[in-house]
């Protein structure tokens, strides 16, 4: 282990240009993922809670059921989509980095959805009470509501980031692990490991792990100066 | 009173789930003054007033405002002209400023204009000075108090108030009668409910009892006025062209509360042990489901509640004149 | 500042939907091709010399022929003769060339308890195992190294279950790995073994029988069924790899010293 943080350390430093791609690679997909993912989530999520539709259980049940789902899945059915094969195959995006960000939008969506749903769910009453009441219309009450419970969705964009920076399955289906292009530190790691280089594999993840604690440190940080 | 029809409620129901919490098939409310709805807990009050907001729509019937129904088209006017101000008010994170100011800026009032105008309601509710403190770190009175400065910061015509006392302190009730006083005398119209009756009796120009959901008809006079005198035995208090004579006792009245179901009618004058009797014109018959509720002018206006027989017997009719008679012990000062 | 970061992510959306197509070839091979580290040396100069860039999409052999089959590739190199024989026939390649061969071996613990060690016979050796009842790892994953096992073991006359055979349904990598914490036998391309040897205690105890020959094969995906396949470089790639400076490369690249590839396409 301890020799896996000393190559973690010295890939990082001695500025192996491969590895710093690979970083920049998972990091950047992820982010526009989940920048992507929260766009849609956030308004559906506030809609979710704050309206009451035919439907709805049938539509919470929907979205916890596809969160269960195995990335590995997910990659299968978005592949089927997109390849030259299959019904979307003339957008040819299979093979690319676009391909990656349909299927971790597909993953982190319900995720971050549900967890925007039941942090506004259990937001008080009186405050699209309070905000309709002093003139507010219903944009600037999502608004509001969203800056009010800001906190909770940081929550649920970061457990969004997490599930698509760490995973595998999606990544090496959609994207085919091609390296200087489509090679992230997950597929990165796997590829290693199948190599038996089990301590490059290691080094990687701890790459990983230290680029998850930075956004989640950083993004923590500009919410508490937004006060 | 010809003030005009501000709100007309029109078979009105409304339910959480099944229960149903309100059930008011016809309710007028005037403008001008204060109106209470008064009641205990869960007797429809809040739910009543955030549907007059146009917070929710009724489950059956409608509410008219100023003879409009509500509804897209009147809502902005609704918007522009009423606000309501929650029981233990849900205040945003950041300064009193900034809860204050909301609806201003919400309308893009300048600056300027915005920081006078904040002053001002803040000062109205004896919190001049505030601005910078962080407005969930106040205390309950406080709180309230915020929350109504940042309602009448925007010179609403109609200003709603959900049990303004119910979760303040003792020294805040004072200050909180004090800026609904004002509200109303600035010729808006204040629609507050209460449980606490001797609040609700000074304050209300005007009482709507609810009951389970209902309306129930008042079964109290309430008169304005003040104590003009007191002996040892009496305490004097004028109303109108009238001088009640009510229990001695001491304090700054202004409102006596006299239950309708106390007051004799009779043709002439009784010798009784009642103190208190006044000749007077009826100007109003009412059939109720049982009995028949009769509004006298003795230079006050009094009400009393008669049997149909008494009414066809005496020849209870506006215009005839009676004498009304009750007890000094009948009547509560407030 | 809300403006600027709405901005931001409209344009960086953008950059990310739109992927550019042009100047890219898509090449599906196997693991243990790119594994070999062969093709890290043989495309950087074909790409500087064409100014295109070589997408290499390292799948599983069944993987890589289906990739060809759906048209999301434009190129495919393979090691499985009859497969890549039928995808031909079936009008799916066009264009096939042999590049080289590289070899499978058969390795095993020091201790040898098959005592196989230096049969020249792949096919004896790998039935006395299964007589010996002696641990063995496979693939099991439809692979060019899986189907020459298979075709070993059909040659012997012998249908290996029991305990002692493992299937793995896994990566080269990942089975060699296996067989050394089993200190089993297993059937490997010599490319993988020499990249991994010195990871594990398996020397090689079998191999130079010609059965254990594992010829390479490029092909290019049919433009007639697929007309959005780069057919032009998808040529050119064949053209490189079947030179005489591609082939130089190939005979040239070595691993522990040890030459893994014989170039097959040009003789002089």
């Amino acid at each position: 282990m301890l020799g896996a943080l000393a190559e973690a350390i010295r890939l990082l430093f001695t500025g192996d240009r491969e590895v710093y791609f690979i970083a920049w690679t998972s990091l950047h997909l992820s982010l526009v993922s989940v920048a992507v993912a929260s766009a849609l989530s956030l308004p559906l999520g506030f809609l979710i809670a704050l309206k009451s539709f035919r439907g709805k259980k049938q539509l919470i049940a929907f979205l916890n059921a596809l969160m269960a789902l195995p990335t590995v899945v997910v990659g299968l059915l978005v592949y089927s989509f997109i390849s030259r094969a299959g019904p979307l195959g003339f957008l040819g995006i299979l093979f690319t980095p676009s391909a990656i960000h349909l299927g971790q939008v597909i993953l982190c969506l319900p995720l971050i959805t549900s967890l925007v749903y039941s942090a506004l769910s259990r937001l008080d009453r009186r405050l699209p009470e309070t905000l309709v009441t002093l003139g507010a219309r219903r944009t600037e009450v999502f608004r509001m509501t969203i800056l009010e419970g800001r906190i909770a969705i940081l929550s649920a964009v970061l457990s969004g980031f997490g599930r698509v920076v760490g995973e595998v399955g999606v990544a090496m289906m959609l994207g085919g692990n091609i390296r200087w292009y489509t090679r992230t530190l997950t597929t990165a790691i796997a590829l290693e490991t199948s190599k038996g280089e089990f301590e490059l594999g290691l080094a990687l993840g701890i790459i990983l792990m230290a680029i998850a604690f930075a956004v989640n440190f950083t993004l923590h940080g500009v919410i508490r100066h937004e006060r | 009173m010809s003030a005009e029809v501000l709100f007309a409620v029109e078979g009105v129901r409304f339910a959480y789930g099944t229960r149903v919490v309100l059930d008011v098939p016809r309710l007028s409310i005037r403008d001008g003054g204060v109106t209470v709805l008064m009641g205990p807990n869960g007797s429809g009050k809040t739910t009543l007033l955030k549907l007059l907001n146009g917070l929710y729509p009724p489950a059956a019937g409608r509410i008219l405002y100023r003879g409009l129904p509500l509804g897209p088209d009147t809502m902005p006017r609704l918007r522009r002209e009423t606000v309501l101000v929650h029981q233990d008010p849900y205040l945003f994170d950041g300064s009193v400023f900034g809860n204050v100011s909301y609806g201003l800026r919400l309308r893009r009032t300048p600056s300027s204009e915005t920081r006078r105008r904040v002053a001002e309601a803040l000062a109205a509710v004896g919190l001049q000075g505030f601005e910078h403190r962080r407005a969930r770190r106040l205390s309950g009175g406080e709180r309230q108090r915020v929350a109504v400065a940042r309602a009448l910061v925007l010179d609403p015509q109609v200003l709603f108030l959900d049990e303004p006392t119910a979760s303040v302190d003792a020294a805040s009730t004072d200050l909180i009668e004090a800026v609904v006083r004002r509200a109303a005398a600035a010729a808006r119209c204040v629609i507050l409910s209460s449980h606490h009756q001797g609040f609700a009796y000074r304050m209300a120009d005007r009482l709507v009892c609810l009951a389970d959901g209902r309306v129930v008809p008042g079964g109290e006079n309430i008169l304005k006025g003040s104590v003009e005198a007191a002996d040892g035995m009496f305490t004097y208090f004028r109303t109108g062209a009238g001088l009640l004579r009510c229990p001695a006792q001491e304090g700054e009245f202004t409102t006596a509360v006299l239950p309708l179901e106390d007051v004799i009618l009779s043709k002439g004058e009784i010798q009784s042990s009642a103190q208190n009797q006044f000749e007077g014109t009826v100007t109003a018959v009412e059939s109720g489901d049982h009995t028949i509720r009769v509004t006298l002018d003795c230079g006050f206006p009094v009400r009393a509640l008669v049997t149909g027989y008494s009414r066809a017997t005496l020849g209870i009719e506006p215009g005839a004149r009676f004498y009304a008679t009750f007890k000094a012990s009948a009547i509560r000062l407030y | 500042m809300k403006k600027a970061l709405l901005i931001l992510l409209v344009l960086g959306l953008a950059a990310a939907v739109l992927p550019a197509q042009e100047g890219r070839l898509r090449l599906s091979t196997t693991t243990s091709t790119e594994n070999s580290g062969l093709l890290a040396v043989l495309l950087p100069p074909f790409e500087a010399r064409t100014g295109l860039k070589v997408d290499v999409i390292a799948v599983g052999t069944g993987q890589a022929l289906k990739l060809g089959e759906a048209g999301d590739v434009d190129v495919t190199l393979v090691h499985a003769r009859a497969l890549e024989d039928r995808f031909v026939a079936e009008g799916y390649g066009v264009n096939r060339r042999d590049v080289m061969h590289n070899d499978f071996i058969v390795i095993g613990p020091a201790s040898d308890p098959a005592g196989v060690r230096g049969m020249m016979d792949a096919v004896a050796a790998l039935r006395q195992i299964a007589n010996r009842q002696a641990a063995f790892v496979s693939r099991g994953d439809n692979s060019g190294t899986h189907v020459m096992e298979r075709d070993l073991w059909k040659a012997a006359g012998v249908t290996p279950s029991g305990r002692w055979y493992r299937e793995a349904g896994q990566g080269m990598g990942p089975v060699i790995t296996m067989a050394n914490d089993l200190q089993g036998y297993t059937l490997a391309d010599r490319g993988t073994y020499l990249a991994m040897k010195s990871k594990v205690a398996l020397p090689i105890l079998v191999e130079g029988d010609p059965r254990l020959f594992n010829p390479y094969g490029v092909i290019a995906v049919n433009p007639a069924r697929f007309p959005h396949v780069n057919y032009l470089g998808a040529m050119q790639l064949i053209a490189w790899m079947t030179s005489v400076e591609g082939q130089g490369i190939i005979g040239g690249f070595k691993v522990g010293g040890e030459m893994l590839f014989f170039p097959d396409a040009v003789t002089d």
